[in-house]
């Protein structure tokens, strides 16, 4: 009662905390905030202070003089830098809180499902050092499903492939619960450093973190163009490293796609893993229905249509892809007391 | 190819068409590019009645929303089509499309049993109920009448209910104002009763304001009565127990046993049992007036005096020893 109480007047929040980006979803308002999930903090009399978060710490990312370090707290899906995460989220509700001090929200977030006790704990326990008054958790899977809009709570399987920037989540979900689930770290910022050290080997070209993520959303795609097709080109700048001097060379699509075979081909494994263990009657469910793609991963060219080919299967991608887990952490929070199986929590 | 493709997707858009109109679109797109149905299930792994149904626009076929608009969005970029717009004119055809997909998870039936709620009900209802019960029960043990019914044998000496009492009550005012009657006094007033005939019970209720004296004449008719309302003992008793006003009265059996422990009322009377060792303790004397073989004792003491253990014996009473003994103590008292 209390409680209801308080969650009038507070605004509870589900947030998707990404390794790339974090999410932030207020109930009744929708999704209010995304912004990448990079903290600058610079260092002033050897004391460490906030400089900046979001899009414009991601902006210093790889640019910074001695005192500054622009530092993202999450690496593979769960937090890397305790106390950076934490400033990072403080930073993040006190964006979209704007009655602060008032009464502290009720704070959902999503983890990775093949993450830790240990990882999850530290998750929930900087959601509420940072002012939560109650923090719940919810798998990311189920959260991209629900997100996705797919019948989750029916008794049929439904298959899901969250590619965020950490991890790729794949799940088979059915009334309500996740039957299988399997987690691989690879994702955006696998096939970053893939094209990075693809250039670095082919053109002795060395390039940025950023620089390597716009080629990737331009031109990136997860299969070779038709045959004698380079298919379309970049310019990517960075450092040559023969002579030392800044350079500007030209990639293809081809080259590109060549260089993230291997973590497409981890993804696919991962798919082809979780259907191997799926049970008979759920896999007949998700011949009919087919993979439903989430995740900034998903928005990957012609990556449906590899996996397609491998598993011989319907594969589409969902709307909003990039939202569909804040989405369903959001949904989750409007319907929470429908929706409170789903939900859980470290204590 | 491409730009003649979405001009006639426009054209199709802008003629007015019946529901499946996108349906329509994405048909004739395939049939521009020149492939068959079951080649594009082929290519896309979408089951042929799928893709029949999308075309047709046969919505309530397709596996639930978010698979429908995923399989229009798939179908519709391998034609080179626009997706997001395809997607979109499926929305404003599909309202069912629109519609979230409803999450009920499957809630476990409750477990047999009368609820809590109902259990605490039941368990205020019956305590009410046993309260009343007990009320109703307890209510009916009537208080016993405090007037004893004239005996059988006297009734015929009652020849109406109304006059006896209200001699009776004059007579209790009569003693009130006079404590320090003479003894003599009283006994000539009992000596004149039997001739007196009752008046009328108004007159009596002005005695009480009357000086000493004029009570003589006064009492008669308060005297007259004992024959009818002061039943001698019936069980051979020979001392009658009068309150002239309320009185607390005990009488109690020298070795114990308390017979008489209440506050007679103004006109009450008791008659004593005829034992030996009796002992009367009275908590207002002036009230309380004994008759010994219907003749009345001197008065035991003043108003509100309290005796204590005077012994019943008819010859002391008759002989006004109990009213001497109070004599003495009553100096002692302005």
């Amino acid at each position: 009662m209390f409680s209801r109480l308080l969650g009038f007047m507070s605004a509870d929040m589900a947030i998707d905390l990404g390794t790339a980006n974090t999410l932030v979803y207020v109930k009744g308002r929708g999704i209010v905030l995304d912004e990448p999930s990079v903290v600058a903090i610079a260092d002033v009399r050897g004391k460490k202070q906030v400089l900046a978060v979001g899009e414009e710490a991601k902006l210093m990312l790889g640019r910074t003089p001695g005192n500054i370090q622009a530092i993202r707290p999450l690496r593979d899906g769960v937090i890397a830098d305790f106390e950076v995460a934490e400033e990072m989220i403080k930073h993040f509700i006190r964006k979209v809180h704007n009655r602060r001090g008032f009464a502290s929200p009720l704070i959902i977030v999503c983890v990775p499902s093949g993450s830790t006790a240990v990882e999850r704990r530290a998750i929930q326990e900087s959601a509420e050092s940072a002012g939560a008054r109650k923090v719940l958790l919810i798998e990311e899977p189920m959260a991209a499903a629900i997100g996705a809009g797919l019948p989750v709570t029916e008794p049929s399987g439904s298959m899901v492939v969250d590619i965020g920037g950490g991890t790729t989540e794949v799940a088979v979900i059915s009334l309500g619960g996740i039957v299988y689930s399997r987690s691989v770290r690879v994702g955006g910022d696998k096939m970053d450093e893939a094209i990075i050290s693809y250039i670095r080997r082919n053109h002795n070209l060395l390039i940025g973190e950023s620089s390597a993520e716009r080629i990737k959303m331009d031109i990136g795609a997860a299969s070779t163009p038709y045959e004698g097709d380079e298919g379309p080109y970049r310019e990517v700048k960075g450092r040559d490293l023969m002579n030392g001097v800044p350079r500007e060379i030209v990639v293809s699509q081809r080259a590109i796609s060549e260089s993230l075979a291997e973590p497409v081909s981890a993804i696919v494994e991962a798919v082809k893993v979780a259907l191997e263990n799926t049970p008979p009657e759920l896999a007949a469910d998700i011949v009919d229905k087919g993979i439903v793609l989430t995740g900034g991963g998903a928005l990957l060219n012609r990556l449906d249509q590899v996996l397609r080919d491998a598993t011989g299967l319907p594969v589409v991608v969902a709307e909003d892809a990039l939202q569909c887990v804040a989405l369903g952490t959001g949904r989750a929070l409007e319907e929470m007391k429908r929706l409170r199986n789903v939900l859980t929590s470290m204590y | 190819m491409m730009s003649s493709t979405e001009a006639a997707l426009h054209d199709a858009a802008a003629s007015p068409m019946m529901a499946s109109r996108m349906g329509a679109d994405l048909r004739a797109a395939r049939e521009r590019v020149g492939c068959t149905l079951p080649a594009m299930s082929a290519h896309l792994r979408i089951r042929l009645p799928y893709l029949e149904a999308i075309e047709d626009g046969r919505i309530a076929d397709l596996p639930g929303n978010a698979y429908a608009l995923g399989f229009v969005r798939t179908y519709a970029r391998s034609l080179g089509l626009d997706a997001d717009e395809i997607a979109r004119r499926f929305r404003a055809e599909a309202a069912e499309v629109n519609r979230k997909t409803e999450l009920t998870f499957p809630a476990p039936v409750p477990e047999r049993g009368v609820p809590a709620g109902a259990m605490m009900l039941l368990g205020v209802l019956l305590a009410v109920g046993a309260y009343v019960g007990w009320y109703r029960l307890s209510g009916e043990r009537a208080i016993p009448d405090p007037i004893r019914p004239v005996p059988a044998r006297l009734a015929a000496l009652v020849p109406l209910p109304a006059p006896a009492p209200a001699p009776v009550q004059a007579a209790a005012p009569a003693s009130v104002p006079t404590p320090a009657q003479p003894v003599p006094s009283a006994e000539a007033v009992m000596a004149e009763l039997p001739p007196l005939a009752p008046p009328p019970p108004v007159q009596s209720s002005r005695i009480a304001t009357l000086p000493p004296s004029s009570a003589a004449a006064a009492v008669p008719p308060a005297a007259a009565t004992p024959p009818a309302s002061v039943p001698p003992a019936a069980d051979g008793g020979r001392i009658v127990l009068r309150a002239t006003a309320d009185a607390w009265v005990q009488v109690r059996d020298r070795t114990g046993p308390v017979l008489l422990n209440r506050v007679l009322r103004a006109g009450e009377t008791w008659p004593v049992p005829a034992a030996g060792n009796l002992m009367l303790t009275t908590g207002n004397a002036g009230g309380t007036e004994l008759l010994v073989d219907g003749v009345a004792a001197p008065s035991l003491g003043g108003n509100g005096v309290v005796r204590r253990d005077l012994p019943l014996d008819p010859t002391a009473i008759r002989d006004g020893k109990l009213a001497m003994a109070a004599a003495a103590p009553r100096p002692a008292h302005p």
